[in-house]
């Protein structure tokens, strides 16, 4: 399935948008998504006069059927800055800094001066019709397998609305998302393979995740960009699932082979890792200076700041396999994001492969119940099959008593040796009498004592019989 | 520097490692010292600074172009008013160039038209006048007396209608003003601004000059302030040009009536709902229009604890003829018990005798004055002061300014203030719940 890419002269690059976990870019408003809603209002945008600009009676019947734009807001994530009802707030520094920091740590040149630009947003994703949105950086790279791979820009911006529905005569946005800062990445477009694009995708990820960014569904986007040779330029947006990257991009150069002729455009992903037409390549945007705010000047004193709060970017990897994990499995949970939750978690457990194997299986499982699983399951309080079911239906802790084992009382357990020792004499003079003993006991007390304990009163009883 | 490069050229920067290429464009005071502005093919804007490591080369001399004014290819209809449009500044009555990101007045009824196309569904932009372009804090009389009298010339020449497009700081002082100026005027006369720049989707502007342009339709000849009605871009108010306040600094249903009922409710469709019936009827035969252009010399302020009214020493040695007083609740100022240094009675009582005319207000904006519930305000009626009653203190200023400069004498100044010239004083003050205020 895998193609000759350089004989098909396979182009591609990333443009990747993540939200960082900081408040909103100009306001002090939280970025919690939330369908909680205290109040909504209205808004009918303004035209937007075409490219060509002239004006006639069927241009004004178009201006007639615009969609009311609903906005629904909660107090925590919207003010009246959201609602365009109030000039900007001052940039929010935390997002610049964060912004700073991986232009840094992807080896960037910072402009001097930051200029806040409007750009022009129609579909009222946006209350004021323009996203603000401001190039921090130019000229970076990371380093891939297959060589550097040119990171073209770094622009913090704020995120649009959240669509909630659409009728015929209006379209619902919810306001928390609006206004979270977003810094997107583009890089230079000599992508050689579709396995390479994942590479660079999971390397930008796992950079980025060393500073201040949301995690979880819908924090990141990442757009696709593929042609071939006599092909034509084409977006692949809303690519849920960075893994299946490779899969839709082959499926994008199947279709285009397929095609007689591609024009440039838009599409969607589609579940079964197929797209569909979206629209057409979106023209430049309009982009104009957002006057509201003073350009910022990149000082010595912010990028040491940012330089101060840089955390130490650390191989993973390496720090894995010194916690006693192989490297399959190091690499495996790294690859997973999952190093700060094994680490936590082996943290009280201390059995790296048990833990590594568990948490592989049960990747969003909650801390606190994987951890008492583990734990039970090296006391040999809980069977393999019960743990397993426990950590899938993500139970509760106290569901979990219920699969514990009931443990036999130690005296309990020596009556019985007991009883049966004299039940059995016989056994008693053959030589592998210990060894029979045994397989009985443990077949009567399995899930209800650990074989040390009952082998351990065992060899007492036999002793004194001797 | 290799080359003189100017504005408008594309041109290539290098500084160290880094390297942009883009249109030069010019400096703004936003910005920093010795900063060059780049504008790159992705359409951002970049600051870079100028120090000795910069290299800057000429690509292409200038390439930076002015976008055009979209042209309207549709005709008058004759059966719609004819209305000028008088421009005097702020965001309302100005378009973008997006191109260069400069915002610029608008000139024709073109340029009107570009920014609201739907306006020439309503009316027919008759004119354009653009008496001035200047923000609404620097506006003085001699804006007012120019604006009055274009707005007379109009009304002699015969418009439908009148809209005048302002910034919104001080729109209701000037919407008040004009009214007292003027008169009761035979045509509709809108004031209309905007609280969001009229680049953006959200330009709130839009529905309040298709609301003007729909009061131009009605048969209310009164100066009015058109702006929006809620914080939804529904429907707007005309409320009367005395009787408005802006509330808020930044909201886009700033502007409140106080101590009024609005003519009407407009939305953008042409649907009206007229909220009183008492308005002045439009006149089609009557076009004069009796100026009152002179404007006294008057200030304004306010006593609040330990206020000093030795202040106003200063402003009879300045030559102030008239002064509004905002006082607190139903128009109190400190009086004995404030302590000797801080009783304003004698030296309102002085003032008044000197024949300056003193006029009480209120600091709550809404309700009114009242000269008799409570002993204060008995002995300070007592001085001879006059009660603004249900005038708001800016709108008060205005009104004696204008009475003050018209009179014959002081007598016949503070008759005029106490008759009810356009309308201003209402004998009873609104429940308003209905509204929403
Ligand atoms: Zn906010």
């Amino acid at each position: 399935m895998d193609f000759n890419y350089k004989k098909l002269g396979f182009k591609c690059g990333l443009e990747i948008h993540q939200q960082l976990d900081t408040r909103k870019l100009f306001c002090s408003c939280n970025t919690v998504i939330s369908n909680k809603f205290d109040f909504s209002f209205k808004r009918k945008l303004m035209p937007v006069v075409g490219e060509s600009g002239d004006i006639d009676e069927s241009a004004l019947n178009e201006f007639k059927k615009r969609k009311t734009m609903v906005y629904y807001g909660n107090f925590e994530s919207s003010c009246l800055v959201d609602m365009d009802s109030e000039p900007p707030h001052e940039i929010n520094k935390d997002a610049l800094i964060i912004a700073i920091q991986l232009a840094l740590l992807l080896k960037m040149k910072l402009v001097d001066e930051v200029q806040i630009m409007r750009k022009t947003i129609i579909d009222g994703s946006i209350t004021t019709g323009f996203q603000r949105t401001a190039l921090i950086a130019t000229n970076g790279f990371i380093e891939t397998s297959r060589g550097r791979v040119p990171i073209e820009s770094l622009v913090l911006e704020e995120d649009s609305c959240r669509r909630i529905r659409e009728n015929e005569k209006e379209i619902h946005w919810a306001l928390d998302r609006q206004g979270t800062p977003l810094i997107e990445l583009m890089t230079s477009p000599v992508i050689e393979t579709p396995s390479h694009a994942l590479e660079v995708a999971l390397k930008l990820r796992e950079l980025s995740r060393n500073l201040k960014i949301k995690r979880g569904i819908g924090t990141i986007r990442q757009d696709v960009n593929v042609s071939i040779k006599n092909g034509a330029r084409v977006e692949i947006k809303g690519l849920q699932n960075v893994k299946h990257m490779p899969r839709v991009i082959n499926n994008e150069i199947r279709r285009q082979l397929k095609e007689k002729k591609v024009i440039p455009h838009v599409r969607a992903t589609l579940n079964d890792d197929t797209t569909k037409y979206l629209r057409p390549l979106a023209s430049a945007s309009r982009m104009y200076p957002e006057t509201d705010e003073l350009p910022i000047l990149i000082t010595k004193e912010i990028i040491n700041e940012a330089k101060k709060t840089l955390p130490r970017i650390i191989d993973v990897k390496n720090e894995l396999i010194k916690l006693g994990l192989n490297e399959e499995l190091a690499e495996q949970i790294k690859r997973s994001g999952l190093y700060e939750k094994f680490k936590s978690i082996n943290s009280k457990i201390n059995n790296p492969k048990l833990t590594s194997t568990y948490l592989l299986i049960n990747k969003n499982a909650d801390n606190k119940l994987l951890e008492k699983v583990l734990y039970c399951l090296q006391k040999k309080k809980i069977d393999k099959e019960n743990a397993k079911k426990i950590l899938k239906q993500n139970m509760s802790l106290s569901e979990l008593n219920k699969f514990l084992i009931k443990t036999i009382d130690e005296n309990e357990l020596r009556k019985s040796v007991i009883k049966l020792l004299e039940s059995k004499k016989e056994i008693l003079k053959e030589d592998r009498a210990f060894k029979m003993l045994m397989g009985l006991l443990m077949k009567e007390f399995k899930g209800r004592a650990d074989g040390g304990t009952i082998s351990r009163i065992l060899k007492e009883e036999l002793s004194k019989r001797k | 520097m290799k080359n003189k490069v100017s504005v408008g050229d594309k041109i290539k920067v290098k500084k160290g490692d880094a390297e942009y290429e883009g249109i030069l464009l010019p400096t703004t005071d936003a910005s920093n010292k010795d900063i060059l502005i780049l504008k790159l093919s992705s359409g951002y804007n970049v600051g870079i600074k100028k120090d000795k490591n910069i290299e800057i080369d000429l690509i292409k001399k200038s390439v930076l172009k002015p976008g055009r004014i979209p042209k309207i290819r549709f005709k008058k209809n004759p059966e719609l008013p004819n209305v000028t449009i008088i421009g005097t500044g702020g965001t309302i009555g100005t378009h973008v160039d997006y191109k260069t990101g400069g915002v610029f007045m608008c000139r024709t009824p073109e340029e009107i038209l570009a920014t609201v196309p739907e306006i020439g569904n309503i009316i027919n932009i008759n004119k354009v006048i653009n008496l001035f372009s200047i923000a609404s804090e620097d506006i003085n009389v001699n804006h007012w007396k120019k604006i009055a009298g274009v707005v007379k010339k109009e009304v002699e020449n015969g418009v439908d209608a009148i809209i005048i497009t302002h910034g919104t700081d001080t729109l209701a002082l000037t919407s008040a003003v004009l009214n007292f100026m003027i008169g009761v005027p035979p045509i509709p006369i809108a004031l209309v601004g905007a609280q969001r720049s009229p680049d953006r989707g959200s330009f709130d502007g839009r529905l309040n000059l298709l609301c003007a342009a729909h009061y131009c339709t009605t048969d209310i000849a009164e100066v009015s302030v058109v702006m929006h009605g809620s914080i939804n871009d529904d429907f707007c108010y005309a409320i009367k040009g005395t009787k408005v306040r802006k509330n808020h600094s930044s909201r886009r249903d700033a502007f409140q009536p106080v101590n009024t009922m609005p003519f009407v409710r407009l939305w953008e469709d042409g649907k009206k709902e007229f909220l009183r019936k008492d308005y002045h009827k439009r006149e089609k035969e009557k076009r004069r229009i009796d100026l009152k252009l002179n404007y006294a010399k008057v200030g304004l302020l306010k006593v609040y604890p330990n206020s000093d009214p030795k202040i106003l020493e200063w402003y009879y040695k300045k030559g102030y003829e008239g002064l509004v007083i905002e006082g607190t609740g139903l128009g109190h100022v400190p009086g004995k018990d404030a302590g000797l240094k801080n009783n304003w009675l004698p030296i309102i009582k002085k003032l008044v005798d000197k024949g300056v005319i003193i006029v009480i207000c209120t600091s709550t904006i809404n309700g009114r004055t009242n000269n008799r519930v409570y002993r204060n305000l008995r002995l300070l009626n007592k001085t001879g002061v006059l009660w603004g009653k249900d005038l708001h203190a800016e709108s008060a200023l205005v009104k004696l300014g204008v009475v003050l400069g018209n009179a014959k004498n002081l007598e016949h100044a503070k008759k005029m203030f106490k008759t009810n010239l356009v309308g201003e004083f209402e004998e009873k003050n609104i429940v308003g719940d209905n509204l929403g205020f």
